[in-house]
């Protein structure tokens, strides 16, 4: 029996602790699975680490985890600060760290399997059914970080790209809840829609007060001005209530999702947890990692990060974000990304698939005139799909 | 306001001038992510010299020679691979004009960076050379620009601050620079006397110049 101790480092309390505890929940589902099966010559130990949301308590756990308790496989950090913060020492001590989270892509170790979706999964497929349905003028807002700042950099050039324009970009600490000024200029300046990057309760905020200004100015309100993101999931829209109304959002999983593995996953949550719980992308991507590497340690027989990339590279593994195998050119997984709606009530509803997508962390393959030849055809096709039309 | 746009090396053709060690894999399966074709040859192998977008060079064992150019005189970018930080190393990789470099042991972060300031660095270089030429021909060109100005002053009687304003406002009108301008009309007052004509026609100089 070989006994694997794994190291779990989520913020389970903190700004974002509702994405912490989302992914937490689907790695401790997934050793439960693994751990009750008698007939596996495996059990897995969880070694479970609160950072709190504090950038040094994740340097300094890390470092306990790989150091102290001789961990090789990692699996957590949420935000890019965090990954970027412990990423030098799982690369000193040659450990596996196991990324749950979308990101802003341009980083590629050979010490992380990159399980959330980077750039050409996430706001690329968002903007190329956004732009053609509500148009091109972006009012881009973000926490004040990495991830703000690159995703809304990549928007701000996709924009430019279709001939559109950003009309306001501007960034907040993890922990501001005051936008009214923000509104003002929403009032004024007349977006086309939000890109939403603001990260945690700060986000939350954002939308309440947005939420609260469109009781007085209908131009605010979701179905005239939609306010989309690459980062919000179910786990959150609950924590938003009636706010999170009419909001777009992508990602590679839904629990929406009509599939035999996730409404396996589905009941599997349920039986555990006793009662029916929300269940996001960092929770399926969770469970289905440790999955994952249970089964690349039984197939190797050996837990070392080089032989499990090779094994998840070599494997095609049936997960509730669909038949997966891990990309050695990039550690990445090809995802298939969705854009979801917040609809009546029901968190995010899946309104459009996009083809699975080859993970490109350097966006090497996008191509700016091809973009906006895309969204100018998806222009055209909601025009001649509409039962107005011009005739001359 | 121009997007700051992601910077793209699809379809480049790098050289890396390295012995073989993992250095120079973990380089070449960064650069392969990065749409980046390369190969890698010895130091010492100067003959044949392909035809490449960039150059990674060892700047531990570099010498003068593996280059078809002049020390400087690069005519692509080029990226030093350091391990040591030796003064000697790090002047001979100076006096190539390295664009950017890299820390050994190569790891797969640092790549995109030292391409990216590599291409940014070499193209405001090249360009710095040229604005300096042109700087150049212009400061040669001061004493056409004082004759023409005093010929300009007595064909039409007027002081220096006058004829340098007509002649700057030519310039602009005919989109040429003012010593190009000068070097077209000097020493010529029949050409020099209509254009002066015409400026004045089309400018209203009397109330220009006051």
């Amino acid at each position: 029996m070989t006994n694997l101790k794994i190291g779990l480092l989520f913020s389970t309390t903190g700004t974002y602790q509702a994405m912490g505890n989302d992914a937490l929940n689907g790695v401790l589902l997934g050793i439960h699975e693994i751990n009750k099966n008698a007939d596996l010559a495996l059990q897995i130990q969880p070694h479970i680490e609160n950072p709190g949301g504090s950038i040094e308590q994740y340097l300094k756990m890390t470092d306990m985890m790989l150091k102290h308790h001789h961990i090789q496989h990692i699996f957590g950090t949420i935000t890019s600060i965090a990954r970027k913060e412990v990423l030098p020492v799982v690369e000193k001590h040659d450990g596996l760290l196991w990324y749950l989270s979308p990101y802003e892509g341009f980083e590629c170790s050979e010490n992380v399997v990159y399980y959330g979706a980077c750039p050409n999964q996430h706001i690329v497929p968002l903007f190329e059914y956004i732009l053609p349905k509500y148009g091109n003028k972006a009012h881009l807002i973000g926490t004040n970080y990495i991830w703000g700042w690159e995703t809304n950099r990549i928007a701000r050039e996709l924009v430019m790209a279709c001939g559109g324009e950003v009309l306001s970009e501007k960034y907040y600490a993890f922990e501001e809840y005051e936008f009214s000024r923000q509104i003002a200029e929403i009032i004024q300046k007349k977006p086309d829609f939000i890109l939403n990057n603001l990260v945690g309760s700060s986000s939350y905020a954002f939308l309440k007060t947005l939420d609260k200004a469109a009781l007085k100015y209908p131009q605010l309100r979701r179905s005239n001005l939609p306010v989309v993101s690459c980062n919000m999931t179910e786990c959150e829209v609950n924590n938003i209530g009636h706010s999170a109304q009419g909001l777009y959002t992508t990602a590679s999983y839904f629990q929406d999702l009509q599939t035999k593995e996730n409404n396996k996953l589905k009941q599997l949550a349920t039986d555990y947890f006793g009662h029916s719980i929300s269940i996001s992308s960092g929770f399926a991507t969770g469970f289905s990692s440790v999955l994952m590497l249970a089964e690349a340690v039984i197939g190797n027989g050996a837990s070392e990060p080089d032989q499990v990339k090779k094994y998840l590279a070599n494997h095609s593994f049936k997960t509730p974000l669909g038949q997966l195998t891990l990309d050695p050119k990039t550690n990445h997984f090809p995802l298939t990304p969705y854009i979801s709606q917040v609809n009546q009530g029901l968190p995010l509803v899946i309104e459009h698939t996009v083809k699975q997508a080859i993970a490109d962390p350097y966006l090497v393959n996008f191509n700016a005139h091809e973009f906006a030849i895309k969204i100018a055809n998806g222009r055209r096709k909601i025009l001649s799909d509409s039962y107005l039309k011009v005739i001359k | 306001m121009k997007a700051n746009m992601t910077p793209n090396f699809r379809g480049w053709n790098a050289l890396i001038l390295h012995r073989e060690h993992t250095n120079e894999c973990k380089l070449a399966q960064q650069l392969s992510r990065l749409g980046v074709k390369s190969e890698c040859r010895g130091i010492s192998t100067a003959i044949n010299f392909p035809k490449v977008d960039i150059i990674f060079v060892d700047v531990d064992e570099g010498i003068d020679e593996i280059f078809p150019w002049l020390a400087g005189n690069a005519t692509i970018p080029l990226i030093g691979l350091l391990g040591s930080e030796a003064p000697g190393r790090l002047a001979w990789a100076l006096a190539q004009g390295i664009s950017s470099h890299i820390l050994k042991p190569i790891s797969n972060n640092g790549v995109f960076s030292a391409l990216t300031i590599a291409k940014h660095n070499y193209d405001q270089r090249q360009q710095n050379l040229i604005d300096i030429e042109q700087l150049q021909q212009r400061i040669k060109l001061r004493p056409v620009v004082l004759r023409c100005t005093l010929q300009l002053m007595e064909i039409a009687n007027i002081d220096d601050t006058q004829a340098f304003n007509v002649i700057r406002g030519l310039a602009m009108e005919k989109r040429l620079s003012i010593e190009e301008l000068c070097v077209n009309y000097v020493d010529d007052s029949a050409r020099l006397n209509q254009l002066y004509q015409l400026f004045f026609k089309n400018n209203n100089y009397s109330r220009r110049l006051k």
